[in-house]
């Protein structure tokens, strides 16, 4: 097995140290581990991100691998285990933890104090501003970054990262949701989440802001 | 008939009042609650993040929060997907 310091002199020399001192420091929370978590997750692993904090109650099903990260053999597992397997293969030095279980607007804050962003990769449009109230409410000095309007083939352009408030984002159109014809598919579910995982970089190196 | 004479109010005589939704002025009337304005613009409260006059509204509160004369609201519509 490759040692950490391997890894972490590899990733020092892509990134530059100063800025992988801080990507490696840095603690992020995903919440939903489909189209958009499970790559967000695997984008910020892959930059040697500090801590991982995981969260869905949901399993891994055949029509999930049209977007997400999983592979056929990980069908019927929890989304949580098997994104972990996948993480490790990728840097097993990140430090993960997992949440198997639904969160509520309530739960949130509880479980997130500590992350430096969160992000916001919820399938389900109630939770999406139930994330983003509970985000600018109870957890103030944390950035966020959701996503809200990725489904179809629509230009790719018109997928836009705009700020809400300091350090707090929204990634998509805004508009595009599931429909006849306009399934959610992995080319720009993928842009979306790409578009929430270098905010998140944004804000962790302090770049952000407009 | 003489001018005088007293008449319950109308339409003529219902009352409007400005409020600017995302930028656009409506004109809606007093005492309309927050959640009637949402389900008349033809989308699910719950799906809507919502600011007022730069006050975050919870959800338990749409239901009975009274759009005041001049508010100024900032709506999110979420769509699905993830």
């Amino acid at each position: 097995m490759i040692e950490k310091k391997t890894i972490d002199a590899v990733l020092a020399q892509r990134h530059g140290a100063e800025i992988q001192a801080i990507i490696q420091k840095s603690t992020v929370g995903v919440m939903g581990l489909g189209g958009l978590g499970s790559a967000v997750a695997v984008a910020l692993t892959r930059i040697g991100i500090g801590k991982l904090l995981l969260a869905d109650y949901d399993v891994v099903e055949l029509s999930n691998l049209n977007r997400q990260y999983y592979f056929l053999d990980q069908v019927g597992l929890p989304k949580t285990t098997a994104l972990l397997d996948t993480l490790r293969r990728i840097n097993p030095y990140v430090s993960f933890e997992t949440i198997n279980e639904r969160l509520t607007e309530e739960a949130i804050p509880g479980y997130f104090n500590d992350v430096d962003v969160l992000v916001e990769c919820f399938d389900d449009p109630v939770m999406k501003p139930a994330a983003l109230r509970a985000a600018v409410t109870s957890l103030k000095n944390v950035g966020f970054v959701g996503a809200s309007g990725m489904a179809g083939f629509g230009e790719n352009n018109r997928i836009r990262t705009k700020q809400l408030y300091p350090h707090v984002y929204l990634a998509g159109d805004n508009e595009s949701e599931v429909g006849l014809n306009q399934g959610l598919m992995a080319p720009r579910v993928g842009i979306c989440a790409h578009h929430q995982a270098n905010q998140v970089l944004r804000i962790l190196l302090g770049v952000d802001g407009e | 008939m003489s001018p005088w004479v007293w008449r319950p109010a109308t339409f003529e005589t219902v009352f409007y009042m400005e409020i600017i939704c995302n930028g656009e002025v409506k004109n809606i009337q007093p005492g309309t609650k927050l959640v009637a304005f949402l389900e008349n613009l033809g989308v699910k409260p719950d799906t809507v993040f919502v600011e007022c006059d730069g006050v975050i509204l919870q959800k338990k509160e749409y239901d009975t929060f009274v759009l005041p004369e001049n508010a100024r609201l900032e709506l999110i519509r979420f769509v699905g997907g993830g």
